[in-house]
């Protein structure tokens, strides 16, 4: 598989402190998230992608070329925003997307600022300055100046911090018409988990300056989702009491009617279910293996790491 | 190539807007009317009365370094610890561009605003607007502004602070004023004593008052060589650190 950024053994290290400790990281075009806690390395990582960071060792590259070197290159086919943005607070908005539109190359800024205005429902704000602007304003502005160039790859860092539910919806949703319609590829850092539920198609988890696993959210959702049961039975109260005393079970919870229940080994636990349930005279009403959610999918790679 | 020139002087006009926005040049306009306006008439003569502009350059020194000082550590200074370089970076810029816009543009602001209001001696001293030792004057002043910008921009690239810098640049350049000795050209005011010494006698026929030490055409050359040269190097230094070697996070 082509993948639009690859990574090869970086190291980055900041005095004494290693930030990224041999990171091979991979993303394929579509939506993409790259998750991990506070510290872990994401946003060095995208600072190596770049070309802002150069690490000590390993090579990263974009569409094939590398960061440091070709940086120049690789900036003319991606648009950025950056978790902390610094944009000039005294223009108006029209005025730095002219500037940003000027930078990429466009022959008419003016209107292409106002085109990105309008794509971010900006429009009406265009003779505000930025100062005034809102944190959600302030991120709309943000995807509107990364998609001024027409990329290829957008790498957005925490877009959706700060900013409120419905700001949170209409950005995700922006993110998903615009793949959808433009072909655009996104590559997403964030912690909220659930953000990336509604949109990702591919998953990379950081840990320590680690990619601790990647791939397809489907596949690491079946490969890790296979040791959660979601189990019906009367007397789930009851149930619960006897799983949790069971070495075999990792945790178990009671949502609405349903057990939900995480294992340390699957076959086992097809064999003592009924057993369980037969012990207690219970009545087994159904049980089945759950896809997990991002969250669950990501506690799980993190625990078993 | 054509869009490389458009994104330099695209850059200019960024760098113009967001850091000499109000009130920045409004009180560094303040302080170089204050600076230049503030001299006392020395010579009473009017015939002689082009020896008050080496007055007026010689003590504005003070607030010159101050005010590059000011001006450079911000643009440089905050635009690396807010972020923006990391903006600029995340589009297709050259380094080398936002080195040499963001350089250009304190320099032409500089050197336009402390010519601006140096010019309103020539109404005060009643001298010709075409008297040759106001151009010469201009010239010494651009000069060291120049020396003050490069040595500056070393300094704020190197500390990445704004405040650190502002003050280490100040104490620094005032200081070398200070303690070295004013008729060496280690000085500004010996370099510039030097190349109004020359070309005053060459274009009024006597030394200008004040002036015992009569300069030779190499010791003007050199007046004018010495800043520019140390400039040039520093500019070379900042440019490759900036281009080459320094990270931004």
């Amino acid at each position: 598989m082509g993948f639009l950024i690859n990574t090869n053994n970086i190291v980055k290290a900041f005095g004494n402190s290693i930030v990224l400790d041999k990171l091979n990281l991979q993303v394929p075009k579509g939506i993409s998230g790259f998750v991990g806690r506070n510290g872990s390395g994401k946003t060095t990582t995208i600072g190596v992608l770049l070309g802002l960071l150069k690490p000590q060792g390993g090579e990263a590259t974009i569409f094939g070329l590398d960061c440091w070197h070709n940086s120049f290159e690789i900036r003319k086919k991606i648009g950025v925003m950056h978790e902390i943005t610094a944009y000039p607070e005294s223009f108006t908005s029209i005025r730095f997307l002219e500037h940003v539109a000027g930078f990429y190359g466009r022959t008419n800024p003016r209107q292409k600022a106002m085109e990105a205005l309008r794509e971010v429902g900006l429009f009406g704000a265009k003779s505000k300055p930025i100062k005034t602007f809102s944190a959600g304003m302030f991120k709309r502005l943000g995807l509107a100046q990364a998609l001024i160039g027409e990329p290829e790859l957008v790498i957005l860092d925490e877009p959706t911090a700060n900013i409120d539910p419905s700001g949170r919806s209409s950005l995700l949703n922006k993110i998903v018409e615009l793949h959808k319609e433009q072909d655009i590829s996104f590559f997403i850092t964030t912690h909220m988990l659930s953000d990336l539920e509604k949109i990702c198609e591919w998953l990379s988890i950081i840990e320590e300056g680690k990619i601790v696993d990647q791939g397809y959210v489907k596949d690491l959702a079946q490969r890790y989702s296979a040791n959660l049961f979601k189990i019906e039975v009367t007397q789930p109260h009851q149930f619960i009491e006897k799983l949790k005393t069971m070495k075999l079970v990792k945790n178990a919870r009671i949502e609405g009617d349903f057990v939900y229940c995480k294992v340390h080994n699957p076959d086992e636990f097809y064999v003592e279910l009924p057993r369980i349930a037969t012990q207690l005279k219970l009545q087994l009403k159904g049980f089945q293996r759950v896809v997990g959610t991002i969250e669950e999918i990501y506690e799980e790679i993190i625990d078993e790491k | 190539m054509k869009s490389e020139h458009n994104n330099f002087f695209r850059l200019i006009l960024w760098e113009l807007q967001e850091y000499l926005n109000f009130p920045m040049l409004e009180i560094l306009v303040f302080v170089v009317l204050y600076s230049v306006l503030n001299q006392p008439t020395v010579v009473i003569s009017y015939s002689m009365s082009y020896n008050n502009l080496r007055f007026g350059i010689r003590d504005i020194t003070f607030f010159m370094t101050l005010g590059v000082g000011a001006l450079v550590s911000r643009s440089f200074g905050s635009s690396i610890s807010k972020g923006e370089i990391k903006t600029l970076l995340s589009y297709p810029l050259k380094r080398g561009q936002i080195f040499a816009s963001k350089f250009t543009a304190l320099f032409m602001v500089f050197v336009c605003t402390y010519t601006a209001a140096f010019s309103v001696q020539i109404y005060l001293m009643r001298l010709n607007f075409f008297e040759p030792m106001f151009y010469i004057s201009v010239l010494g002043m651009a000069l060291q502004l120049l020396l003050m910008c490069s040595l500056t921009t070393i300094i704020v690239l190197l500390t990445k602070n704004e405040v650190i810098s502002i003050f280490a640049s100040a104490l620094l350049l005032y200081g070398i004023e200070n303690v070295v000795n004013p008729s060496s050209f280690s000085s500004f005011v010996g370099r510039f004593n030097a190349i109004f010494s020359y070309f005053g006698k060459i274009t009024h026929e006597t030394l200008p008052v004040g002036i015992g030490t009569e300069y030779t055409l190499n010791d003007a050359v050199l007046a004018m060589s010495i800043p520019l040269a140390i400039s040039a190097l520093l500019l070379v230094i900042g440019a490759i650190y900036f281009v080459r070697i320094m990270e931004v996070d």
